[in-house]
């Protein structure tokens, strides 16, 4: 790469020097007017009527610029952080209705009454093998 | 007053350091910065001829050239971007194939 570097300085000096010189020359300024073209009022009147095919050009170019500069620095589809709060909320929900849910099998199943999980066996002890005499099916006579 | 061959040797100058960077930097900043010090040598050599000559064109041309090049940096920034996420660098070498 320190080739291509000195090869880009020496093409660099030498577009310098060669506009400099072109610059200094006597002959690149024998066409010197008189004229105002510091009028804003003369300005405008140029942009409005002599060149205002370019500048309507221009706008469209513009409008085109913007919306592919917008269309090119889109997001890839990732998750966005709006989208990953939502997702974080919806999970929290998910989780407290999931621990309702859980709450209450814990009652039926106090209760010895059949739960989403299975019949009630919660009340089952060492003591009372049985289970619960209120429970459905818990104690033979 | 400022003679007009002062205005044009800055021009020239800022082109020559603008072709400078362009040739060299890696960067996709530097290269943008590069390629806008090019741009705004043209606009004051069309500003100091419009000057010399006494006539409103050059101005207009300059107004132009304005917003042409903050067009082109918006697109410019934009690709960087594009490309940062696709490669994590902004390094102008690391992308070597069309495509991916």
């Amino acid at each position: 790469m320190k080739a291509w570097n000195l090869f880009s300085l020496f093409l660099a000096l030498v577009i310098l020097a060669t506009l400099v010189l072109a610059v200094q020359s006597p002959e690149a300024w024998q066409n010197e007017g008189a004229g105002d073209a510091e009028d804003f009022a003369t300005l405008a009147d140029g942009i409005f009527s002599k060149h205002v095919l370019a500048l309507e050009v221009l706008g469209v170019l513009l409008t085109a610029a913007m919306i592919g500069a917008m269309v090119i620095a889109r997001p890839l589809g990732l998750p966005t952080d709006r989208e990953l709060h939502y997702a974080t909320r919806i999970d929290d929900e998910l989780l407290e209705t999931v621990q309702q849910v859980s709450d209450v099998s814990d009652d039926l199943e106090y209760q010895g009454a059949p739960t989403p999980f299975g019949v009630g066996a919660g009340t089952a002890s060492a003591e009372d093998p049985a289970g619960d005499p209120a429970a459905p099916g818990g104690e033979e006579e | 007053m400022i003679p007009v061959t002062a205005y044009a040797t800055l021009a020239v100058a800022l082109f020559s350091v603008g072709v400078f960077g362009l040739l060299t930097q890696k960067t996709t900043l530097r290269v943008l910065i590069s390629v806008e010090l090019i741009v705004n040598a043209a606009t004051i050599n069309f500003v100091a001829f419009a000057q010399h000559h006494g006539q409103a064109d050059g101005l207009v041309f300059a107004l132009f050239a304005i917003a042409l090049a903050a067009a082109e940096a918006a697109v410019g920034l934009a690709l960087a971007i594009h490309l940062y996420r696709h490669y994590h660098s902004v390094d102008l070498t690391r992308p070597t194939e069309l495509r991916w």
